[in-house]
């Protein structure tokens, strides 16, 4: 029973073969199939408010929908999402995509949507004949107009396509479906795609460069049940008017401020005072095209409010008839909250008053 | 081989092996406790306890050398020393039998440990209020999503793990047309304009990568800060080069594109856990002691639906009382969003049980140990004649 050292040498080898087998971990690929409608399930608040009518958003375009058109929620790919009828009552489906880039040459994508319908690629010169423009207030679409049959399906099918680039970002608008239901639908999606208009900075990317897509959320952006006062998060009363915006990046809240959805709130803390009021307020003068102020000017362009103990610094900067951005910063526990409205100067003037009175809602735990 | 037997049993019934073990386990705790300053909780667990050796960087270069007995090695040869020595010394005895419930108790504890340790997933489920979510997402590791979204009725997934993005080798599968060469992987990242990146780890020719770079950042250990990865992947066919996406964890969309007439996705995402169920959120509550922090009620109520329709049925989950469901315990962890998104914590361990077990064998074998000596001891005292018997306190001495 005598234990020396030299027996661990003979020992070691046969204990370190089983070691190595017992911590063979699971490292491999994995390959699995998800039913298509768990591919990512809608925020609720946007399945079930999306109007069937009026007008849609997209991040950075509107749009006004034909009134027949059955909204259906956007999934995690698609910006907007309808059904379309044929008179027999046959369903053409209505997805609109956006892309950062610009989603391949106009060559590519003919050749793309031809593939999807089973139809032989087209050389470039045969490309003119194969697409048409088409005017709308955000730019010019390029439509393609094809018809074959889909893989999975043998019966005839007709998609019409367009195709919008943006700065940083292109966007496909397509409806497809049986040739019946796309040719009664023909005219209703030419309307759609001629109201696409600009509607302003993306709700959802305010910060980020154009075409920048949304940002993930951190796993760690979220409070941990604890008794803890230094995780503790102010709260408000937001108008039941506001729609709960997508969870974004770093956000504490997000809210969509009017029916269309132009004018978005971004709630937002960050340790410090980040800089201080006016290289704030330079900031956000900056992001809609404002030349920056001197220190003095930019601490009296703002206004403050105070509120349950709270004071809020609020700047409004404005480019005429182009974006706005509406901020109010308020220092609370070691971190500066920001409270950012930003769309366009019409919109986010709308909202405005009801803004300022949500921010009276604002109060410490 | 009779020598190598007598050597390995004398090694593993050793009582200096015993005392060897535990000094060097409350090494290794002492040790992994100063390194959690550097490396944070998890990356002290992964390095220091959830590994056979410990291994080490030599300075200034990137080769690795074990310096010290990782924390399944030790506990795997406490138990084996523990069932050797019990097997080889001890003889079963009835008068023993509490010490060996408790020694079970010990050996069922160091085995459920080690089963936790290999077996235990700590994923997340982020959901918000109307919302269903048939996954759970890993809050530290990230896999590769290649997905195949022609079929109008299902997707096909392909899931890499990050580990053979990092080991740099083309990745072929069955179930993809193309291959996957992984050109870089950057463990923690920032996203910036490529005109800000004079130099990006590699160039991008599809997507999102056109646009912007992703540039590598010192990987945080913060217990309130998350690592960002990116990656760039070239994707090649039989007739060559496809292209190549940046991917990356910061980006909340999949970027599509079109090969052999199919639509596929690619996407860096929270490695995905899918499950047998769907769970709804119906509501959450939140709620806090009337002018303090101290919370009170946090409670989710879901709706819990089975795919082969065995159960459908609401559950309510709150702080302490979590739904186990699947293999899986679902607790009520968290929340964002001003209240409007529920952060559960799902924790998939087919040895939860052991540590229970153990315990009640434990407290058996001490009771009956402390029963056995009670009782001997009540024995003896009847046995022995009352005249010898010591008198505490004289009575007659009293006044």
């Amino acid at each position: 029973m005598n234990f020396r050292l030299s027996s661990l040498a003979r020992v070691a080898p046969a204990l370190a073969s089983a070691l190595t087998l017992a911590g063979c971990g699971d490292t491999g690929v994995r390959s699995y199939r998800i039913p298509k409608d768990d591919a990512g399930s809608p925020p609720p608040a946007t399945s079930s408010t999306t109007p069937a009518a009026e007008v849609s958003v997209g991040a950075a375009l509107a749009w006004a929908v034909p009134a027949a058109w059955k909204a259906k929620p956007p999934s995690e790919l698609r910006k907007a999402s309808f059904d379309a009828f044929g008179p027999a009552g046959d369903r053409a489906d209505v997805s609109v995509i956006s892309f950062p880039g610009t989603g391949g040459d106009d060559l590519a994508n003919v050749n793309r949507w031809r593939g999807q319908l089973q139809l032989a690629p087209v050389e470039a010169g045969a490309l003119a004949s194969q697409t048409s423009i088409l005017q709308a207030p955000a730019g010019q679409l390029v439509v393609v107009d094809l018809t074959g049959t889909l893989a999975s399906d043998p019966s005839p099918q007709r998609m019409i396509g367009a195709w919008l680039r943006q700065p940083g970002q292109t966007w496909f608008f397509k409806i497809v479906g049986p040739v019946s239901a796309v040719a009664a639908q023909k005219d209703a999606f030419s309307a759609f795609l001629r109201s696409v208009s600009a509607s302003g900075p993306a709700p959802v990317a305010g910060g980020l460069p154009s075409g920048h897509p949304a940002l993930a959320e951190s796993p760690l952006n979220s409070v941990p049940i604890q008794a803890d006062r230094s995780s503790a998060s102010l709260t408000w009363q937001a108008p039941a008017s506001w729609r709960a915006g997508p969870a974004n990046a770093m956000r504490k809240g997000s809210y969509l401020l009017d029916a269309a959805g132009s004018a978005t709130l971004a709630i937002s803390a960050f340790p410090g005072d980040v800089g201080g009021i006016a290289a704030n307020v330079n900031r956000w003068r900056g992001q809609v095209g404002l030349p920056p102020l001197a220190e003095a000017e930019a601490q009296a362009a703002t206004q403050t409010i105070t509120a349950h103990g709270l004071t809020f610094v609020v700047a409004d900067a404005a480019a005429p008839g182009g974006p706005r951005i509406l901020a109010a910063l308020v220092p609370w526990q070691g971190a500066t909250w920001f409270f950012k409205v930003s769309g366009p100067d019409e919109a986010v003037g709308r909202a405005k008053p009801e803004f300022l009175q949500f921010l009276q809602s604002i109060q410490a735990p | 081989m009779n020598r190598f037997l007598r050597t390995t049993v004398g090694f593993l019934t050793s009582l200096r092996l015993t005392v060897a073990l535990l000094i060097l386990s409350i090494l290794l705790v002492f040790a992994a406790t100063l390194d959690q300053v550097h490396l944070g909780v998890w990356g002290v667990q992964a390095k220091y306890f959830h590994s056979f050796v410990v291994m080490t960087k030599v300075p200034g270069t990137a080769v690795q050398l074990p310096v010290f007995p990782g924390g399944y090695l030790l506990g795997l040869l406490l138990l084996a020393n523990l069932i050797a020595a019990h097997t080889c010394r001890f003889r079963f005895t009835w008068r023993k039998s509490g010490i060996w419930l408790t020694h079970l108790g010990l050996i069922v504890l160091l085995a459920g440990e080690g089963l936790s340790g290999l077996l235990q997933h700590d994923n997340q489920m982020r959901i918000d209020v109307g919302q269903t979510r048939r996954y759970t997402e890993s809050v530290r590791e990230t896999e590769l999503a290649v997905v195949d979204v022609t079929d109008p009725s299902y997707d096909q997934v392909v899931a890499v793990p990050v580990s053979l993005l990092q080991a740099r080798g083309a990745i072929q599968h069955p179930k993809l047309p193309f291959t996957l060469k992984p050109v870089a992987y950057l463990a923690n990242s920032s996203l910036v304009p490529l005109a800000q990146a004079p130099n990006p780890p590699a160039a991008a020719t599809l997507g999102f990568g056109t646009l912007e770079a992703a540039l590598p950042a010192p990987l945080t250990y913060k217990e309130d800060e998350g690592n960002w990865p990116s990656a760039y992947v070239e994707l090649a066919g039989p007739e060559g080069a496809i292209g190549t996406f940046l991917v990356s964890t910061m980006l909340v969309e999949p970027q599509e594109f079109s090969y052999g007439n199919r639509t596929w996705r690619i996407s860096l995402r929270a490695a995905r856990d899918y499950l047998p169920f769907a769970i709804t959120l119906l509501k959450f509550t939140h709620q806090l002691y009337p002018g303090s922090d101290i919370p009170k009620d946090f409670a989710s109520t879901i709706r819990l639906k089975s795919d082969d329709g065995a159960d459908d049925r609401q559950v309510r989950i709150f702080m302490n009382n979590p739904l186990r469901y699947g293999g899986r315990a679902f607790y009520q962890a968290g929340y964002a969003n001003n209240d409007h998104t529920a952060v559960l914590q799902v924790v998939s361990n087919p040895g939860w049980r052991l540590p229970y077990l153990a315990c009640g064998l434990m407290a058996l074998g001490l009771a009956v140990q402390f029963g056995i000596h009670l009782a001997g001891f009540l024995r003896r005292r009847v046995s022995v004649p009352a005249g010898a018997r010591p008198v505490s306190a004289p009575v007659a001495a009293l006044p």
